[in-house]
């Protein structure tokens, strides 16, 4: 065990028994043999096709989902087999981000930001939602960090999805984590507040040291923002390497047999939904190739 | 061989003719063919002849206009009629009430989305539930009159069990709707179970439970007469009282006061749940 | 606490309450309908128990009376002695079970029918504002009468009998489908009707090919439902409409005979058939929903 990182994993693997009637083997697996580590201000991004694992991946580090094989170190500790009261503090310093941003929408942003204080609160105070007034000012720092200090008491449901995604940010800060796991953070989002998230994340990288993992979906993004890349495909690491290894040649081999994901990389366009409207030469493209 | 082997080519080739539209205005006609055999062969087993009860509705309409017009000696009976319709309306909002804050804490605990961990506790959870809201209110009525005798309350005990099956229900379903995401986001942060359940759960369940439970008190001022009928009490008593001595005109008061009550609490509900959205 | 780590924007958005703490929630902004409506129902609460009539009983002794009772009714059920007095054969209590889902059914297939024509008024999509307006306040009058009422004016207007109870309960089935039904109708999307119209379709024919098959689903859900409430109707109402069926017997065992193992066994029968009823709507909700 290498204890000098701060997220070691190894050998990572979660298979699904199959309960359905016909569904074949005993087992599906999900995700298998994967080993990486991540350092301190590290910023990583997953990507894969749909289906590879990228999802099962990030939620096994926190153990959101129980992962049947491997070993996971956090900062110099085996969280593999935590008890609950134990993953609970874990919890705490690993922060999450969502695609679909997951607010409670009925509460006011600020209500959201102060949920990431939860796993510090005793059961009633967290309940009932008493927070001391450090934790609802440093609550309105956040906020005002990723511009929405003006927003505080906007209900969720009334907030863009650039906007609730930065909610979403300020409520993983508030946790004071030292990983943030970023499931396809900007997969809903439009171009501009794309490059919006992407940018908040990269700074806290920069200037707090918090190590983000990142699942994302366009190719592009991960080359212009990534220190460090790893491909999934099938539940298997396929590859890891900076962004200047991570050649067309290569991503080409992450998605292999994926016609719409590549196209992202030959076209070369700025986001998903753009490149959504050029399927014909990116096609064009991939077929000359082959 | 040779008529197997023609059927076998006959078939790829009739397939394409009984199209998509030929098979659902088929499958119309069958759905059709049974409910008219369901429906006479009901009507055999309890003696039903469409025919007479259709016939009779307008002779039961022009009996109703006739006999129910409120007379002026019957408006005697008005403060008293209106006294047990509010108290009718007061029992339906206490025993929906008392059946939410006993049905919250269960329901939370044995819906899918936010419920305990134990699939069994669950499962026994929504059985109890089930078992509550089926059986019949008369039995309930029934039970209770024995012991508690004919009173208001014994009224309200009948109405509450009866209530509490069925909020469980709409309670359950709503837990079980409310979506994942932030249960998960809030899981993620570190939060305790009773954590998650107040800031995620409730949050997000709060509108729909409250227009449930403003649901119930419509529905059992409904349920409230019939029970009345047998406890003694409300607006099922009196009316009943008054019909059955044949004094039609403080029965049409009843009616019309009933009316107008619903009327009004399904309004005032209405308002209260569009500003809850 | 200060406010000046924050920019001016936002300290000039943060709000204070009385004592000085910081707000969650902006004072002017908020809703407080949930808490009002909350409040008002337990106020109403407290004044029925304070009003109510709790008769002469010992509360304490009833209690525990009522316990034991429920014990006997749901633990030892019994047509024969020794719990039972023999009253009842199971000869009597299935027929009786059966007569009852009978008026189910015809009550459910007879108001299906006569609220599709009328949601089809009701729904503001579909018929003209005075129409629709008509409809709705008809039906909204109709569904505020109890179902027992209804039940009672049937069998002194047109005599005991199947047909009274049917009557009754169908009434009120029609009003809260007519509204289920024509909620649906309501949400169907404009631009499939209008595109039909535009090509010439009469209304009949928009009814049949766009109004109906794109809320099919929806139509027999509501049914489903209306079914299963339809059959507590049935038991509920059975003991007054002289239509016989489980309910009567029911009445029969608890209010005549006083005989709580035999309501225990009406009971199951009633659960029994209750719990089928939801299994088939829910199997039979989900395979058209699939379907379709």
């Amino acid at each position: 065990m290498n204890g000098t990182h701060l997220l070691d994993i190894r050998d990572l693997g979660k298979s699904y028994e199959a309960r359905r009637r016909g569904a074949g083997e005993g087992t599906a697996s999900a995700l298998s043999g994967v080993s990486f580590t991540a350092d301190a201000g590290e910023f990583i991004t997953v990507i894969g096709p749909s289906g590879a694992g990228k999802s099962t991946l990030l939620r096994s580090i926190n153990r959101l989902i129980e992962p049947t094989e491997g070993a996971i170190t956090f900062a110099g500790r085996d969280i593999t087999h935590l008890g609950r009261s134990g993953l609970r503090e874990v919890h705490r310093e690993i922060a999450m981000i969502f695609q679909n941003y997951n607010l409670v929408y009925r509460l006011t942003a600020i209500q959201n930001v102060l949920h990431g204080r939860l796993g510090y609160k005793n059961a009633l105070a967290g309940s009932l939602g008493l927070y001391t007034e450090e934790e609802k000012l440093r609550a309105f720092e956040l906020l005002d960090e990723v511009g929405l200090g003006e927003f505080a008491y906007r209900r969720a449901d009334q907030l863009s999805g650039g906007q609730k995604q930065r909610v979403g940010i300020a409520r993983s800060l508030m946790q004071e984590p030292k990983i943030m796991l970023c499931d396809e953070p900007i997969a809903s989002l439009d171009p501009k507040s794309s490059r919006m998230v992407m940018e908040i994340l990269r700074r806290l990288t920069r200037q707090r040291g918090i190590t983000c993992i990142v699942n994302l979906h366009q190719v592009d993004f991960a080359l212009e923002y990534s220190d460090r890349i790893i491909g999934l495909r099938a539940g298997e690491k396929v590859f890891e390497g900076t962004p200047e290894q991570a050649t067309p040649e290569v991503i080409r081999g992450i998605y292999e047999g994926q016609m719409d994901e590549v196209v992202d990389v030959t076209v070369g366009a700025v986001d998903a939904d753009v490149a959504g409207a050029a399927p014909l030469a990116g096609a064009g493209a991939v077929g000359g190739a082959q | 061989m040779s008529a197997g082997q023609a059927v076998a080519g006959g078939a790829p080739r009739q397939a394409p003719d009984l199209s998509w539209f030929r098979r659902r205005q088929l499958r119309t006609i069958a759905g059709i063919v049974a409910v008219v055999v369901v429906f006479e062969l009901c009507s055999l087993i309890c003696n039903f002849s469409l025919g007479y009860a259709l016939g009779s509705i307008p002779a039961a309409f022009a009996w109703m206009l006739q006999n129910f017009i409120p007379t002026v000696e019957s408006l005697a009976n008005l403060p008293m009629v209106i006294e047990q319709t509010v108290s009718t309306a007061l029992d339906s909002v206490a025993a929906t009430v008392i059946a939410a804050v006993c049905g919250i804490v269960f329901s939370v605990m044995g819906s899918t989305s936010i419920g305990v961990e134990c699939a069994p506790v669950r499962g026994a959870i929504r059985a109890v539930a089930s078992i509550f809201r089926n059986i019949p209110m008369i039995a309930w009525a029934l039970l209770l009159l024995l012991s508690f005798k004919q009173n208001e309350f014994t009224g309200f005990l009948a109405l509450f069990l009866t209530t509490f099956g069925q909020l469980m229900r709409f309670f359950l379903d709503t837990f079980d709707e409310i979506p994942a995401g932030p249960v998960e986001a809030l899981r993620s942060c570190g939060a305790s179970y009773w954590q998650v359940v107040f800031q995620a759960g409730l949050p997000l369940a709060v509108a729909d439970l409250m227009s449930w439970m403003l649901y119930m008190v419509e529905t059992n001022i409904r349920s409230a007469t019939l029970i009345g009928l047998l406890t003694g009490t409300g607006i099922g008593f009196v009316f009943n009282l008054y019909y059955t001595s044949f004094r039609y005109d403080t029965a049409g008061l009843v009616i019309i006061v009933t009316i107008v009550f619903v009327l009004a609490i399904e309004a005032i509900s209405n308002i209260a749940r569009r500003s809850m959205i | 606490m200060t406010t000046a780590s924050l920019t001016k924007g936002t300290a000039g958005t943060l709000e204070r309450d009385a004592r000085g703490r910081i707000r969650l929630t902006s004072a002017r902004e908020r809703n407080l309908s949930v808490q009002i409506t909350l409040l008002v129902l337990c106020a109403l609460t407290v004044v029925t128990f304070v009003r109510m009539g709790y008769g002469t009983v010992d509360l304490l002794a009833a209690t525990r009376q009522a316990l034991a009772d429920f014990g006997a009714m749901m633990f030892q059920p019994a047509l024969d002695p020794p719990f039972g007095a023999g009253h009842f054969t199971w000869q009597t209590v299935i027929e009786s079970a059966v007569v009852t889902v009978a008026v189910t059914a015809i009550c459910t297939v007879l108001s299906a029918i006569v609220s599709f024509f009328l949601a089809l008024v009701a729904a503001q999509n579909l018929s003209s504002p005075v129409a629709s307006n008509v409809v709705k306040g008809f039906v909204a009058i109709i569904r505020s009468i109890p179902t027992i009422l209804w039940v009672l004016v049937f069998t002194v207007a047109i005599g005991l009998g199947s047909e009274a109870a049917v009557l009754g309960i169908s009434f009120h089935s029609i009003a809260y489908l007519t509204k289920s039904y024509s909620e649906s109708f309501e949400e169907i999307d404009e631009g499939v009707i209008e595109a039909l119209r535009a090509s010439g379709a009469s209304f009949w024919q928009v009814v049949f090919q766009a109004v109906t098959p794109a809320t099919i689903t929806k139509l027999l859900s509501w049914t489903f439902i209306r079914l299963e409430i339809n059959f507590t109707n049935a038991v509920a109402v059975g003991a007054f409409a002289g239509a016989g069926g489980i309910g009567f017997q029911l009445y029969q065992a608890g209010s005549r005979y006083y005989n709580l193992h035999e309501v225990g066994v009406i009971v199951y029968v009633c659960l029994i058939v209750a719990f089928v009823l939801e299994f088939v709507s829910v199997r039979l909700r989900k395979r058209y929903i699939l379907n379709d």
